[in-house]
């Protein structure tokens, strides 16, 4: 996979806390800059389907600061398609890291949520509570 | 003393352009141009003329280069149309040892680094005027390595190299195939280091709070910090492999500390043993009379050290430590099993 580049320097929130409905995908870290919000998960699969099954992502996904009612909608993804294209499994023990790109949040928001569907079920990518401020943070740089 | 290598390389590519019949009487631009393109750097008429009067002057090269400017041509040449520094600077010895080195580089190019390395190496090919495929193939003729396979992940290989040595921490996502896991790590990164044939990183771990050591296939999406940098503890760092043969720990033995093994050799492998040793911790235990020996080996005990033990079949025996012994064993039981004609997974 090629190193990502960016027109801006920006922040990297890593393991950030947050809420889920489910336990198979993980949001591993948050790249915020001038030009994007990119959101980078872990999927794992589990037994439930027998050569794991298959992932996709609804492009109306969006993020919101939470308690609020402005919606920023996907712009991109990398290693996992739009439905109703589907990236299918071969096994039990398959894994895939993927992205998520919103356009840029404004710096003072402390946390947002990020929904695929609501009110959704177990089988949705839906994240809440992310903690943008009072996490550890780190300022990319470009070489 | 030896000029400078790059400065070489410079004499070399002028000595070219000097000698390039589709293109006589090469102005200062056209040299220059000639360097960005092979060098993929800048340099200055300043330089140039400094290369130049080197080339002309300079007793510790020794080339004595005839090279006179033509204002008529607006250019240089050699007032000798002969004359090339290449056949006066190297005699065929020296060029079949350059051919040799260079072309045991080239076998690590493209599949095991980057594609600077790649980049590299064509231009060190390129400076030097070696005739590539006639050398690669005369190479093939003396010596064959062993082959690597591409590994997913080498395509980062450069740009931890340069945080190495620009010494800049490292985000990363990890997947751990034994966990099956993921996590996002901050790296503080030391080394790369090879291992049977497989690329790791090693560095400290801001989230593990110490040294840690990551396969390069199972590292994604790097991206460089703008933090302050840890300081690597030089002990710490030895300490880490020299007590080891291979990278994967067995669990319950992390960290050590090293154990006492006793492996007994049959007399089939024990020459094998003693011409080359597992690891530089390895000596001689008892030698008996029909050629079987026992070796002694100081080692924080791996996976890869039970594969090891493993390839040798019954001509390798663990006498101690007992619970090495009893993982061998246990892996011996699986595949007695597993390779039943109808074991079914």
């Amino acid at each position: 996979m090629a190193v990502m580049v960016y027109e801006e320097p920006g922040t990297v929130i890593s393991n950030p806390d947050y809420k889920s409905t489910g336990n198979t995908v993980k949001l591993l870290r948050i790249v915020l800059t001038k030009a994007e919000s990119k959101f980078d998960f872990g999927y794992q699969t589990s037994d439930y389907y027998i050569r794991g099954g298959w992932i996709t992502i609804s492009p109306k996904t969006f993020i919101r600061e939470t308690g609020g009612t402005i919606k920023f909608t996907l712009q991109k993804s990398t290693n996992i398609p739009f439905g109703p294209q589907k990236h299918y499994f071969n096994s039990t023990i398959d894994w895939s890291y993927f992205s998520l790109h919103f356009p840029p949040l404004a710096k003072e928001i402390a946390k947002i949520d990020l929904i695929e569907a609501e009110p959704g079920t177990k089988n949705d990518f839906n994240f809440f509570n992310i903690k943008l401020k009072d996490h550890a943070k780190s300022d990319l740089i470009l070489i | 003393m030896p000029p400078h290598s790059e400065a070489v390389i410079r004499y070399r590519i002028i000595d070219r352009c000097l000698t390039n019949p589709y293109k006589r009487y090469p102005s200062m631009e056209d040299i220059i141009r000639e360097l960005r393109k092979e060098l993929n750097a800048d340099y200055s008429p300043n330089t140039i003329q400094k290369d130049i009067h080197a080339m002309k002057k300079d007793e510790s090269l020794g080339y004595f280069a005839p090279i006179q400017y033509s204002k008529r041509h607006n250019g240089y040449y050699y007032e000798n149309e002969n004359y090339t520094i290449r056949t006066d600077s190297l005699n065929d010895k020296e060029i079949e040892t350059i051919e040799l080195a260079a072309g045991i580089i080239q076998h690590f190019k493209g599949y095991r680094l980057g594609e600077t390395f790649s980049e590299a190496i064509n231009k060190l090919f390129s400076a030097l005027d070696i005739e590539k495929s006639k050398s690669d193939e005369n190479l093939k003729n003396a010596i064959q390595a062993e082959e690597s396979t591409y590994m997913s992940g080498l395509e980062n290989f450069d740009i931890f190299v340069r945080c190495i040595r620009q010494k800049l921490p490292v985000s990363f996502i990890h997947y751990s195939y034994q966990n099956k896991d993921f996590k996002a790590i901050i790296i503080h990164p030391y080394l790369l280091k090879e291992s049977q044939k497989r690329w790791y990183l090693v560095g400290y771990s801001e989230g593990h709070g110490k040294l840690r050591i990551f396969g390069l296939d199972r590292i994604y999406d790097p991206i460089v910090l703008n933090k302050t940098f840890r300081q690597k503890d030089e002990n710490e760092l030895h300490q880490l492999f020299q007590d080891r043969y291979g990278i994967n720990t067995i669990d319950g033995h992390e960290t050590g500390p090293a154990e006492e093994i006793e492996i007994m050799v049959s007399d089939q492998m024990s020459n094998y043993l003693k011409s080359m040793p597992i690891h530089t911790s390895q000596r001689l235990g008892e030698q008996f009379s029909r050629g079987h020996i026992t070796i002694l080996l100081r080692l924080i005990p791996t996976r890869e050290l039970i594969s090891l033990i493993l390839s040798y079949g019954h001509h390798m025996v663990v006498l101690k430590p007992d619970w090495l012994r009893a993982e061998v064993q246990k892996e011996i039981k699986l595949m007695e099993v597993k390779n039943k004609k109808h074991f079914k997974y």
